[in-house]
């Protein structure tokens, strides 16, 4: 069995790209497709009040998720695993909750394999993100930590 | 091409055949040298009330327990030898008061390089042992789920 065909690796921006470094000695990946996708958490504000007002609308969105894939293009080579042939790609997602709409791309991309990269174990990516993917994922999950590597 | 060295898989014995079935396609195994591992609860309370008969489960009954569930992991043994495994696998039961702690305890001795955890359906309780390895573990966690068919 060729595994994972397809592996999608979760990244936000609380961390620097050196927190994916654990995915450079997985070569088991070397034929695989890798999709790296930063998740950015939109933020509403007074919802059910009065006013409504969006952390990042939609005409804000295109701009960032340019630059966050054209910052994810610089640093890619330096996390692939060595010798890979698979294809690349990159997604910016802006959502509501980070942990759903991980699975939801997981799950829409057909992926084989989520690969989530924490160094703390606390904050936006802690335990609770990985354990809620773990749990709702289509797939096998991977989560590492860098100090793992 | 030997990334994952040494690995520990732990074995509760009410997983899903499917996902067992995909344990045995992970190619990228095949080579590791794998820990099959099941945690069995123990107490012992003699230490707090100074008595003899505070201990479950007994001497007798844990060199039981232990030959039962040395053949059932043996089982899972011959599974992996059958599909082409060339690498190395050691049966393990152990006797802990924290099964949380103790896998976890038991990976950081062996090293392990990866551990991997079969929950038995896709939104089931099995909590709080994975999400305290997720959290804990000194190795990369895979939890490990047949793609797609059942999605």
């Amino acid at each position: 069995m060729m595994f994972p065909r397809i592996a999608v690796v979760a990244y936000d921006s609380s961390h620097d790209f050196n927190i994916l470094k654990p995915i450079h000695k997985m070569d088991f990946l070397v034929n695989t497709e890798i999709h790296i996708v930063h998740i950015v958490k939109r933020v509403f504000y007074g919802d059910g009040l009065s006013f409504n007002v969006t952390f990042l609308e939609q005409e804000d969105q295109a701009p960032l998720r340019i630059a966050i894939i054209n910052t994810m293009k610089d640093f890619v080579h330096g996390i692939l695993p060595t010798c890979h042939v698979g294809k690349v790609k990159f997604e910016c997602i802006f959502g509501d909750d980070p942990k759903e709409d991980f699975c939801r791309y997981l799950q829409s991309s057909k992926a084989d394999l989520g690969l989530i990269a924490s160094r703390e174990k606390h904050g936006f990516f802690d335990s609770s993100f990985a354990y809620y993917v773990s749990t709702h994922a289509p797939c096998s999950v991977i989560v590492t930590r860098s100090k793992e590597f | 091409m030997k990334k994952f060295k040494s690995v520990v898989i732990g074995f509760k014995f009410d997983e899903d055949p499917e996902v067992i079935n995909f344990l045995l396609g992970l190619e990228f195994l095949r080579e590791s040298s794998i820990h099959l591992v099941h945690m069995s609860i123990s107490l012992d309370f003699n230490s707090l009330l100074e008595i003899n008969l505070a201990a479950y489960p007994s001497a007798e009954a844990k060199i039981i327990i232990e030959q039962a569930i040395l053949t059932k992991l043996s089982e899972s043994k011959s599974q992996l030898l059958s599909k082409g495994f060339v690498g190395h696998i050691d049966n393990h039961c152990i006797f802990t008061d924290n099964i949380k702690k103790g896998f976890c305890k038991y990976a950081l001795e062996v090293n392990a390089d990866l551990i991997i955890l079969m929950p038995e359906k896709k939104h089931s309780l099995f909590g709080s042992f994975t999400h305290y390895q997720l959290a804990h573990a000194n190795a990369p966690v895979m939890v490990l789920r047949p793609t797609r068919d059942e999605a």
